[in-house]
């Protein structure tokens, strides 16, 4: 007990005695100083951005305070992706690294970057021309306006566009991971090739929608997964290859990975690393590859199992595994209706990626490539249009025929980009029979799904698409509807067919995609409000 | 539920659940150090009666808030000049006041507590010019002219927005 008193005494002893461990002794003389030189440095830190600049305007005290490189680096570490190492960004105009000093220029350099987006993603947002040309030039900023992006994904529900704003963010984060994809892809005919993982992961960044998850944090799973081994088995460099393959597959199987099943083997979501580590947990081993050279009729010999199955270069896997997708494609479109199987891989990406890959690093332009890329670049990515010219056309060749056909349908695109639309207005006496607006939600009279109107025409035969004629009472002679479906299908619908709906709420149909079409939703009235004002004015 | 007495710097006793007082992290270790509940007042000096006061009325506000996120990260996250309306009411005080809640909080370790003292003088400098805050804060304007004038320069980037 007198232990316990003598503790108590000797800690209230050194608390009234030396209460300046941690701040001076408070005397009259302090109470005159405002408030903020006690701890300017902690009310700092919450001083938003824009108003750092009229507090360094206030005193000499607060201009060295504002100017601390700690405090830089504090708001620097607010934005989590960089296009390049901090080294780039704090380089002074003569070259020369200039450690720590720069901090509030990188900054600087930054916000700027996301002014400069905000504004192009604004351009992008309002109007359908140009979007092209904008997106590249969002784009050439990389990662460094990959925060703004991801920030804009989160667009508020209260804001009258967020709809189109979430589509369009999403737009160009997939392109900003595309451009990365193929670049790093295209190091592999350079003497300073990318890393086989970096390479292989790549596939992964035109298929993922979580733009949080990156053929870089693909690495760095791999690399604590290597550490691991290496850490646990110190003796593990000295194994032998089969000894390190085992001593691998029992590592992975203890962190829940399982080798592939015969029957999952295609499964296209196997092509993708970075998707399966995630989620099926699937890993594909080449089983027994020596009897699989001898199915195909090889005598095993040591100079056909070196000939074939030696070390493959890290195009050469690239290459494969593209040729995989490609191989697993039919199948996947298959079984479309069976989520099951491929866990949230857009086929249509899948398929993009792998015949890129194949152009860029075979050189090889048969009709099978060749033929699906064009069709792939005028469908389903008319933005990538600079990725082609860059990578693709010059390797082709400058007259080759190939190179011509790509030339030919960028040039068409880029023009499209440029155009101004023509309005189709309401008052011309051809369009009086229209009867719904863009944004309307219906029913299908006959086949009951529920659609959003996203165009129309009161010409279909001249916009040449495939209706079946038969199938309806009034034939072509009447309006047709361009419609986005709840399963999130574009179809066309006639003018008869359409049962007019005020939803609520507009259910499946209130997807991201929407934003392609659509600022919100509009629940008072029941329909989408439409973001294409240049192409139907009156809508 | 134990309490404990805090003995202010101008010598008034407060007694206070024993909860109440452990959000100061300063008590919160100073009374595990001793191992049982002290019967005799614990001094605060440096915290007078009317400080005093303040701080456990905000510690009793927030008695059961979860422990704070730990620190590692804190400086990656964008800092947030946003109150709580409780707070906020609690924090229209003078300036003398809020400045010695701040010094309190710090002295007494209660991290939350100093935040929203210091937010509520960041918000204090939101959308003032320097002049402004000079007013606000009563501070001398030391610079020369053409000092003023290099600033201003240096600071196109702010205005571009």
């Amino acid at each position: 007990m007198d232990v316990v008193i003598c503790q108590v005494q000797s800690l209230l002893s050194i608390l009234t005695s030396t209460p300046a461990f941690r701040i001076p002794e408070v005397d009259e003389l302090t109470l005159c100083i405002p408030s903020f030189y006690i701890f300017p440095k902690h009310i700092i830190e919450f001083v938003p951005d824009d108003d750092l600049a009229a507090l360094e305007g206030v005193s000499r005290e607060l201009h060295r305070l504002t100017n601390d490189p700690l405090l830089w680096r504090g708001r620097c570490h607010r934005f989590k992706y960089w296009e390049n190492n901090w080294h780039h960004y704090a380089t002074g105009p003569d070259g020369h690294y200039q450690a720590l000093q720069n901090w509030k220029r990188v900054f600087f350099r930054r916000i700027q970057l996301d002014r400069e987006a905000r504004r192009l993603l604004e351009k992008i947002v309002l109007s359908p021309s140009k979007r092209i040309k904008y997106t590249e030039k969002i784009a050439a900023y990389g990662y460094d306006v990959k925060d703004y992006l991801i920030e804009q994904l989160e667009t508020p529900e209260s804001a009258t566009d967020w709809l189109a704003r979430r589509f369009h963010a999403s737009s160009t984060l997939s392109y900003i991971h595309r451009q990365r994809a193929i670049h790093s892809w295209s190091t592999l005919l350079t003497t300073q090739p990318t890393p086989l993982e970096i390479a292989i992961s790549s596939f992964d960044l035109f298929v993922i929608d979580d733009f949080a998850f990156d053929n870089e944090q693909v690495q760095c799973l791999l690399t604590t997964m290597r550490d691991d081994i290496l850490h646990s088995q110190r003796d593990f460099p000295d194994w032998t290859i089969q000894e390190k393959a085992v001593g691998i597959v029992s590592y992975m199987r203890s962190l829940g990975f399982l080798g592939c099943s015969q029957e999952r083997f295609h499964d296209l979501v196997n092509c993708f690393i970075g998707v399966s580590m995630r989620t099926t947990k699937n890993i594909v081993f080449q089983p027994e590859l020596e009897s699989r050279l001898e199915e195909i009729g090889v005598t095993i010999t040591p100079e056909t199992v070196s000939k074939y199955l030696h070390p493959a270069t890290t195009k050469e896997l690239v290459l494969r595994n593209a040729r995989n997708i490609l191989r697993n494609t039919p199948r996947a479109r298959r079984h479309l209706l069976d989520v099951r199987l491929d866990p949230g891989i857009n086929i249509d990406a899948a398929e993009y990626a792998a015949l890129f890959a194949i152009a860029l690093l075979s050189n090889t332009w048969t009709t099978r490539i060749l033929e699906p890329l064009c069709r792939c670049l005028q469908e389903s990515f008319p933005l990538d249009v600079g990725l082609i010219e860059k990578y693709i056309v010059p390797l082709a060749g400058p007259s080759s025929r190939p190179a011509r056909l790509l030339q030919t349908i960028c040039i068409a695109l880029r023009n499209e980009d440029g155009m101004v639309r023509r309005p189709k207005s309401r008052s011309l006496a051809e369009n009086r029979g229209v009867l719904f607006r863009i944004g309307t939600i219906f029913k299908h009279k006959r086949y009951g799904y529920q659609a959003v109107i996203t165009g129309w025409t009161v010409n279909m035969a001249y916009e040449g698409l495939d209706i079946e004629e038969g199938e309806l009472q009034k034939g072509l002679m009447q309006p047709f509807y361009r419609v986005m479906v709840d399963d999130l299908s574009i179809r066309y619908v006639a003018q008869e067919n359409i049962l007019e709906q005020r939803p609520l709420s507009a259910g499946r149909l209130s997807n991201i995609l929407a934003g392609r079409y659509f600022q919100r939703f509009n629940s008072l009235d029941g329909r989408f409000v439409s973001n294409m004002k240049e192409e139907y004015p009156d809508d | 539920m134990s309490q404990i007495t805090l003995l202010s710097s101008d010598n008034v006793e407060m007694k206070v659940d024993k909860e109440v007082a452990e959000r100061s992290i300063l008590i919160k270790n100073m009374l595990e150090d001793v191992g049982e509940t002290p019967d005799q007042a614990i001094p605060i000096p440096n915290v007078n009666e009317g400080v005093l006061r303040k701080v456990i009325e905000w510690c009793e506000h927030h008695r059961n808030d979860p422990p704070p996120p730990a620190d590692e990260d804190s400086d990656s996250r964008k800092k947030s000049t946003d109150i709580e309306e409780w707070d906020q009411k609690f924090m229209q005080v003078d300036q003398e006041m809020l400045f010695e809640i701040i010094l309190a909080a710090n002295y007494l370790d209660i991290k939350p507590l100093l935040d929203v003292g210091c937010k509520t003088v960041a918000n204090m400098i939101k959308g003032k010019s320097p002049e402004e805050i000079r007013k606000t804060f009563n501070i001398q304007n030391d610079f020369t002219p053409e000092e003023e004038d290099q600033i201003r320069r240096e600071n196109e980037w702010a205005e571009d927005r």
